[in-house]
């Protein structure tokens, strides 16, 4: 370990202070509800609105900015989890979750069917639809958290979590231990199981067997527990876990996950762009059919299921092959599935940080000058609606081309130190090229879609 | 007693949040912000563009009193949106051609869906906003 955040002054006594990360949580929930209030009460128009500009401008630009810099931010300010903990500590340690929900398919799912109803519900555009889900994270989180353990919304069923949790598998931090061998004496395990005064992980995470950032909410409860302040936030190379065979368990589910993770950071870009209205029309036709749901409900089932399965077991298959070892083929698939993560970043990163956040950062300025003049209040002036970019639009597209391509140089890196740590012996390069080529057509992919002109979708299925 | 605590507490909880959800409804219902575009001036307004297609063009804005006679003298004032959060909107101000009739230089800066809403203010200072929609192809 090189530096340990919590080490450092003033932010690192933050992070440790008992009611840090309330701080963080309130202030977020004062900011969330505005935007409840706005998107519920205010005009129904997007770009006005602080409800739908916060939520798919800033709340998704910084995030992408904040794991990319420092780690998973949001979930540790997550103000959906305010209500969580309170009923949490009124239903005691409620039961276990399912043994068969444990594992990320439902997250899968549940990532796949919100994306999904983000296209089809044209989300970004309707203020009190917006409202509405975020009204829905509230109380899902509060009935799950009510009745189970061990935080299944945060776990298994968040689609942001799940995001997060996939995205901070390239963060430069992760939480350790300073030296195992206090943890392997330590007779309270409090890390994990509480204090008392504090709650113990609520994802489970056993503080010195973590090696990765998956589940792990950055709530820093393991070090405010720890009675010998031997748990860490390190900061790590971020290719940490996309290079290092051991940092997961192979599992399909993990590993599936950053497949659809990676294809719906494509997808998702795919929806603003011209082709999709295209093929769009073409199945409406082909169906017989003008239910802009289900078709789109079968683009995305291709492009977020469909492909990413078959294109990661393809790859998979053909890499044990020219390896020529005899091994599962979800061992095969875990060799090589996480090296896909930087490039998987770098598409969602130069669509939501590149794209929608530089492009319409300081909109929010005219939009929070009109919130405050309809109550009549005017110490800020009178908006001035010609803000909104950061970056000029002309740089826009280079920005994204060089994200991806660092991404993909990333990956590509990625590839070839897993393949020199590979079980028993090095894998050749033929063994690679399954994956080399999943990665340039992806990238390619990428480069494509964000050199199409973007277009606001919504009303324009005919069927 | 413990089992009974505990579902009264979750019970308070869940009152808190389902209060406050009531509220923002109320707040919404009783119409407790002046927001919503609005046009009670008994004026039609109508706005055609030349052309919907990316790029530059020109909306016509007519205005007529409720016996169909143009509305002259009027300042209007054109705002055009697309339905995605975080676009800057096209700011343009109507100059009178004829009677009752109002050209504004546009842009359609994106296909997609557009929100046009028309700010008219009357000689007399009464004024009203009508909202227009309107879809642009991609080019």
């Amino acid at each position: 370990m090189t530096y340990n955040v919590l080490s450092f002054p003033l932010i690192g006594r933050f992070l440790r202070w008992r009611w840090g990360r309330l701080v963080l949580q309130t202030a977020l929930l004062a900011v969330t509800a505005v935007l409840l209030y706005d998107g519920f009460t205010g005009r129904p128009l997007a770009p006005t609105n602080l409800a739908t500009v916060v939520t798919w401008v800033h709340y998704r630009g910084l995030v992408m900015l904040a794991l990319l810099l420092f780690g998973n931010l949001f979930c540790m300010s997550c103000p959906f989890t305010l209500p969580r903990t309170l009923a949490r500590k009124v239903s005691g340690h409620g039961r276990r979750w399912p043994r068969a929900l444990r594992s990320k398919w439902l997250a899968i799912g549940v990532l796949f069917v919100y994306l999904w109803l983000y296209e089809w519900l044209d989300l970004w555009a309707s203020p009190l639809l917006t409202a509405y889900v975020i009204l829905a994270y509230f109380v899902a989180s509060f009935v799950l958290e009510a009745i189970f353990a061990e935080s299944p919304f945060c776990k298994y069923v968040c689609p942001l979590g799940t995001f997060n949790f996939a995205s901070a598998t390239i963060s430069p931090t992760q939480i350790t231990v300073l030296s195992p061998d206090t943890c392997r004496t330590c007779p309270g395990k409090e890390c994990i199981n509480g204090n008392g005064d504090v709650l113990g992980c609520g994802t489970e995470l056993f503080a010195p067997q973590i090696s990765s950032n998956m589940d792990c909410v950055f709530c820093l409860d393991c070090a405010r527990a720890c009675p010998y302040d031997n748990v860490a936030l390190a900061l790590r190379n971020p290719l940490h876990e996309a290079t290092t065979p051991d940092a997961w368990p192979r599992r399909w589910d993990l590993h599936l996950l950053i497949l659809v993770f990676a294809f719906a950071g494509l997808s998702n870009a795919f929806g603003m762009v011209p082709p999709v209205y295209t093929l769009e029309a073409a199945l409406g036709r082909w169906l017989h059919t003008n239910n802009e749901g289900l078709v789109l409900f079968l683009i995305f089932a291709v492009l977020n299921l469909l492909l990413p399965v078959g294109l990661g077991l393809s790859a998979a298959w053909l890499s044990r092959r020219f390896a020529g070892r005899r091994e599962p083929l979800r061992v095969a698939l875990a060799r090589y599935a996480p090296a896909l993560l930087p490039l998987a970043f770098a598409v969602w990163f130069a669509h939501y940080a590149g794209f929608h956040f530089l492009s319409s950062a300081m909109t929010i300025v005219p939009v929070f000058q009109n919130f405050l003049l309809d109550h009549g209040l005017t110490f800020l002036g009178t908006p001035d609606w010609t803000l909104g970019p950061l970056l000029p639009g002309a740089w826009l597209d280079p920005f994204e081309m060089v994200v991806v391509l660092a991404g993909f140089a990333a990956s590509f890196y990625a590839v070839g130190v897993r393949a020199r740590r590979a079980d028993g012996r090095p894998d050749t390069l033929a063994a690679q090229l399954p994956w080399l080529a999943l990665l340039l057509a992806l990238a390619l992919a990428a480069m494509f879609i964000f050199y199409l002109p973007m277009e606001m979708r919504g009303a324009g299925f005919a069927g | 007693m413990t089992t009974r605590m505990k579902t009264y507490k979750l019970g308070q909880i869940t009152a808190v949040f389902l209060s406050l959800f009531l509220v923002l409804l109320s707040a919404s219902a009783c119409g407790g912000r002046q927001n919503h575009p609005t046009n009670d001036t008994g004026v039609t307004v109508t706005a055609e563009p030349a052309a919907t297609a990316v790029g530059e063009t020109t909306l016509v804005v007519t205005l007529t009193d409720a016996s169909g006679q143009p509305v002259s003298d009027a300042t209007v004032q054109v705002r055009g949106d697309m339905t995605h959060a975080g676009m800057t909107p096209v700011l343009r101000t109507g100059l009178p051609t004829e009677p009752g009739v109002y050209s504004v230089p546009f842009e359609w800066t994106m296909a997609g869906d557009w929100i046009v809403t028309v700010d008219f203010t009357l000689a007399d200072g009464r004024s009203g906003t009508e909202t227009f929609n309107f879809s642009i192809p991609t080019s």
